[in-house]
């Protein structure tokens, strides 16, 4: 598999700027994972690397070969990359094995060659072959895609929301099978989605997409702990934030001192934590802040329970275990674990 | 799926099995005559010379206009839909005109430009341009409605524009295709005025010279089983493959636009060639009549003084027939649309075949029919207005029901439903929700009616009473005596009705319901 560079990509509709300076690159057989709200870019970028839009400026190599840039574009047929649409987008008018064999040269079609190994690698059984597109399920024709793609050998793989049409329990196990089969094919792909969880479970790096700029590109656990800007910490995962003053190496609130997940300037800051560091008691503790709870969402699993701090008037959430759910309008003592990230106020 | 319905009320039953009784009374009375004939007579009419020529003829025919049909509508289709032609808002529209400038009257025009398109080739050119639409339309929708990511797909796995045309778009074009072709087939079948006009026989000419020459009903009658036959299997490979091929489509979601091909280099051939073809289709009929309309005083065959007051009489009783033809077939189609859009079970099922079978049936044939009928049994109504109406409202009633159908099922019962929750009685359901949703349907139904009624030739030709002139007789009286500036007026009236009427009904109430 290849490496994709990206770098100083721009694209505009109609004169309005669809992506700004887009640099990043993708190494041979890394999954990164594109996440961003509708509008925000990630799908044009997706269609630029695919070849199906042409760049105002910048260039998009692969393996150090230029695929576009201002002046010129491969067609999409000449690139060797790969594409899974957002629902799969078979062709209805041929089989599971015809569908798999559609990019292979006449005789190799003629063979069915690889259809065994691409439903085996997919995860689907061998007698799917001869059942028309409409006999399976969503999930199943996301797999057949995907082995589809896989099938001509391309040299990378983009997956365009490949999972959103899915309903929750379908989408985790396809999830699942498509991960596993990009890992046995030591793919390089760029998956596209608006699914936070989804992005950080299945990117080796996860990128951000804020109107048309790629805000933050880094693994997954750092983007969640330290996102860039305020507006990243509360797209990628639930914040809690609270006013604060940096000072000495720890962030001072309300809640109390915690330690900085990321160094910060001295004075007043704005602190964000994950509501999951927050740990509540209904015993008194000496350190602790009293808060009252103010109302409990009941996920089954977790709940999210929101509290009113006595001391500073403010409102902050905390996502606890399902088993140990507070009584609504009852005290509790608030303690935070972990370190917090800081930002400078605005 | 009919668990949660009751049974349809009686007195819509019965409404709906009399239409479709009087839909297939035509066949009946054809089938009657034709048996009188006895099983030898009829063996050695059928065995002759003439009738293989009609064969020939009409199967040679029908072949190559579907065949040109198929390639010239796909062409146009793939070209407007898929392809940067420069000016697409222009040439989209021109490429339906066609299909209401009737095909008599682009037969009168050709032919008065030379007697040399009396021919097979003439024939083949007037009903080619007449019919391509019908490939043309369906085949342009279901490119509308393909799946972008499909072709986008294929671009990913290797394949040029060319191999995605063959591998990808053609195989999904099919069921459209040939369900086109079929209908090109079923109204090349049925043409009477465009080849009567070119002196081209086929069945439905035939049928016609037997009639006018005397011979008794039962020998157009036992030709008009031959085509009728014929139109059957038309129709029932139509409902196959309109049954059988629909690929659903998979993906459910919003989609893009599909993207279009650059035209490159073919920029030199395609755009001259849609010129030219817009030129044969629409400019040379309309041309002609035009030049046809300044020479109304100069050749023999004048319009006398008198011709402005029977222009507009013609045009009154064309009008007219159109607007009480309209009004007669929606009245008719309504209990059927109602049964098939509310209702499921053999009853509804038996109900709506009968009706659908009377598609078969061509308007020679029906028109031969019910004068049998009515010269034999109803008397009273020979040669009256009321059996012309009759006529038109059996011959039209397909087309309404289709659109009446589809407008009925877009007030579905569960709103109806909804309404009476809110306290609306029966009467204020039907004036504030059923009405408010089907207007646009019905509507679109009493155009189409009143668009074929008033410029239908063949029924009105034999059924009209005596001294009921319409514009579409008059063009065939004058036609047939070679004063080709006589009819010019008249087809050029003609022409105008018909395509504001169309221009009208696609402003009015969409071009999907054009379509469908």
């Amino acid at each position: 598999m290849s490496e994709l560079n990206i770098s100083g990509l721009d694209k505009n509709f109609a004169a309005i700027p669809v992506l700004r300076g887009i640099n990043f690159s993708v190494a041979a057989g890394e999954l990164v994972a594109i996440l961003g709200a509708s509008g925000s870019g990630k799908t044009t970028l997706l269609r630029l690397i695919a070849g199906f839009l042409r760049p105002d400026s910048g260039t998009i190599r692969l393996d150090g070969h230029l695929l576009a840039d201002g002046r010129q574009s491969l067609p999409p047929e000449r690139r060797g990359i790969g594409y899974v649409a957002q629902e799969g987008a078979l062709f209805p008018h041929l089989s599971v094995a015809e569908n798999i064999v559609f990019g292979l040269p006449r005789a190799q079609r003629r063979a069915k060659a690889r259809v065994a190994e691409l439903l085996e690698l997919v995860g689907l059984p061998e007698h799917y072959a001869n059942r028309a597109p409409q006999q399976l399920s969503g999930g199943e024709q996301q797999r057949v895609a995907l082995a589809r793609a896989l099938a001509p050998h391309p040299r990378m793989l983009l997956l365009d929301e490949p999972f959103s049409a899915l309903d929750a329990g379908l989408r985790a196990e396809t999830r699942a099978a498509v991960a596993s089969a990009l890992c046995a094919a030591n793919a390089t792909a760029i998956l596209v989605t608006h699914d936070q969880p989804e992005a950080l479970a299945m990117g080796s790096r996860v990128g951000v997409m804020q109107r048309g700029v790629l805000a933050q590109l880094s693994v997954p656990m750092e983007l969640y702990r330290r996102p860039a800007t305020p507006e990243l910490a509360a797209f990628v995962g639930e914040a809690v934030f609270l006013p604060g003053q940096a000072l000495g190496g720890s962030a001072h609130t309300a809640l109390g001192v915690f330690p900085l997940a990321a160094p910060a300037a001295l004075g007043a800051v704005r602190v964000m934590l994950r509501p999951e560091q927050i740990r509540l008691s209904t015993a008194p503790m000496p350190e602790a802040a009293r808060a009252d709870v103010a109302d409990i969402t009941y996920y089954g699993p977790d709940a999210m329970v929101a509290l009113r701090l006595e001391a500073a008037e403010a409102a902050v959430s905390a996502r606890i275990c399902g088993h140990a759910v507070p009584e609504r309008g009852g005290k509790v003592w608030v303690t935070v674990e972990g370190p917090v990230m800081t930002y400078p106020m605005d | 799926m009919t668990a949660h319905e009751d049974a349809p009320r009686p007195a819509l039953l019965l409404a709906a099995g009399a239409v479709s009784l009087l839909v297939l009374l035509p066949l009946a009375v054809t089938a009657f005559n034709a048996a009188s004939i006895g099983w030898g007579r009829a063996v050695m009419l059928l065995w002759r010379p003439l009738v293989g020529e009609l064969l020939v003829n009409t199967l040679l025919l029908i072949a190559c206009v579907t065949g040109l049909c198929a390639v010239i509508g796909t062409a146009a289709a793939w070209l407007m839909e898929r392809m940067d032609v420069p000016g697409r808002r222009v040439w989209a529209p021109l490429m339906v005109v066609p299909l209401s400038i009737p095909s008599f009257i682009s037969s009168y025009a050709w032919l008065s430009m030379s007697s040399a398109f009396a021919t097979f080739g003439g024939a083949l050119l007037v009903v080619t341009i007449a019919y391509y639409p019908l490939v043309y339309l369906p085949v342009a929708a279901a490119l509308r409605e393909m799946d972008p990511a499909l072709e986008e797909t294929a671009r990913t796995l290797g394949l040029s524009p060319c191999a995605i045309f063959w591998r990808v778009v053609l195989p999904q074009l099919r069921p459209a295709l040939l369900g086109g072709m079929l209908l090109v087939a079923a109204n090349t079948l049925v043409e009477f005025g465009a080849f009567a006009l070119l002196r081209f026989r086929t069945f439905t000419t035939a049928i016609y010279a037997l009639y006018r020459t005397g011979f008794s009903g039962a020998e157009p009658a036992l030709l008009a089983m031959v085509l009728v036959l014929l139109c059957i299997a038309c129709l029932a490979a139509e409902q196959l493959v309109r049954g059988t091929a629909r690929y659903g489509r998979l993906a459910r979601g919003a989609r893009r636009s599909a993207a279009r091909y650059p035209l490159g280099r073919w920029r030199h051939v395609a755009l001259p060639g849609l010129v030219l073809f817009a030129l044969i289709s629409t400019g040379v009929p309309l041309g002609v009549i035009g030049f046809w309309l300044t020479r109304a005083n100069s050749a023999a065959n004048t319009v006398a003084g008198g011709a402005w007051t029977d222009l507009l009489l013609s045009l009154w009783s064309s009008v007219g027939l159109g607007l009480e033809g309209a009004v007669l077939t929606l009245l008719l189609a309504l209990p059927l649309a109602l049964l098939a859009a509310r209702h499921h079970g053999w009853a509804v099922a038996l109900v709506e075949r009968c009706a659908y079978l009377g598609q078969s049936v061509p308007g020679i044939v029906v028109a031969l029919a019910l004068i049998s009928l009515t010269v034999h049994h109803l008397h009273p109504l020979y040669q009256s207005r009321l059996s012309l109406l009759f006529a038109y409202a059996i011959l039209f009633l397909p087309v309404a029901l289709v659109s009446v159908r589809a407008a009925l099922s877009q007030a579905q019962q569960r709103l109806e439903e909804a309404g009476r929750t809110l306290g609306l009685n029966g009467f204020a359901v039907l004036w504030r929700i059923t009405l408010p949703l089907t207007a646009a349907g019905l509507g679109a139904a009493a155009a189409m009616v009143f668009i074929g009624v008033s410029t239908e030739l063949t029924a009105t030709l034999l059924l009209a009473p005596i001294g009921t002139h319409t514009l579409a007789t008059q063009i065939w009286a004058d036609t047939s005596t070679i004063a080709f500036a006589a009819a010019a007026p008249y087809a050029a009236a003609t022409a105008l009705l018909s395509m504001s009427a169309s221009w009208l009904l696609a402003q009015r109430f969409g071009a999907s319901r054009v379509e469908a």
